[in-house]
């Protein structure tokens, strides 16, 4: 498995360069079979004042599904222990 | 080993040109896989920017691909029913997601989160579901 960041030329816009990142998993766990997973990471900014800054990129539905199945894993467990001790 | 198992032996072995053939196709499917796996790349994810009333529009994508093949080949047989044969096959798939959408304008650059609510909802009631279907086994293997 790889990690491989990588960056576009920036566009400019009104002042602002914008310069999107994004990352990619490389899996290849035989000659025969290769997956990757490219996924965008934040953009980086360099405002017209010369300030730079990184917005990252959150992917919010990942994230919601993440803590909807932990949310229900908790309340199965919860549930499995007030049971036991009942 | 004795003569004749020998002899059916030497005739059930792919000819070198099978071989050949065999080994050209494995290495172009690889040659394939690995102009796949260079893929990977900053624009797989950022799309083309967009200008629309005095915005610029970035959007950003997940994008998932896989691919895979195999080649065999094989030989079997004696005299008049001796055979051999080469094969192969491969597939893959790529898909791809909405993850944002970055928004410049006169307010600054923002970054805005796409929500697939479709796929929120189908985790909520699968969850919701485990969840139901464990407590009621519970509650009747009482």
């Amino acid at each position: 498995m790889t990690l491989q960041d990588s960056s576009r030329a920036p566009v400019k816009w009104r002042g602002y360069e914008i310069s999107p990142v994004a990352q990619a998993v490389r899996i290849e766990p035989s000659p025969q079979f290769g997956m990757i997973w490219n996924r965008p990471v934040g953009v980086r900014i360099q405002t017209p004042q010369g300030e730079k800054q990184f917005l990252p990129v959150y992917d919010l539905t990942r994230l919601i599904q993440i803590i909807i199945v932990l949310s229900g894993l908790l309340l199965f467990f919860f549930l499995k222990v007030i049971y036991k001790r009942s | 080993m004795s003569n004749s198992e020998n002899a059916s032996q030497a005739e059930a072995t792919p000819t070198a040109n099978e071989e050949a053939l065999a080994t050209a196709a494995l290495e172009t499917i690889q040659d394939t896989m690995d102009q796949f796996m260079a893929t990977a790349d900053v624009n797989a994810v950022f799309g083309e920017t967009i200008k629309h009333q005095g915005n610029l529009i970035l959007p950003a994508a997940e994008v998932v691909s896989f691919m895979g093949f195999g080649v065999g080949s094989g030989a079997g047989g004696s005299g008049e029913n001796k055979g051999v044969g080469t094969g192969g096959g491969g597939g893959g798939n790529t898909f791809a997601r909405p993850v944002a959408v970055i928004v410049a304008n006169d307010q600054g650059v923002q970054v805005k989160p796409v929500v697939d609510f479709t796929k929120i909802y189908l985790t909520a009631f699968t969850t919701l579901a485990f969840v139901t279907s464990a407590w009621l086994r519970m509650r009747r293997g009482r």
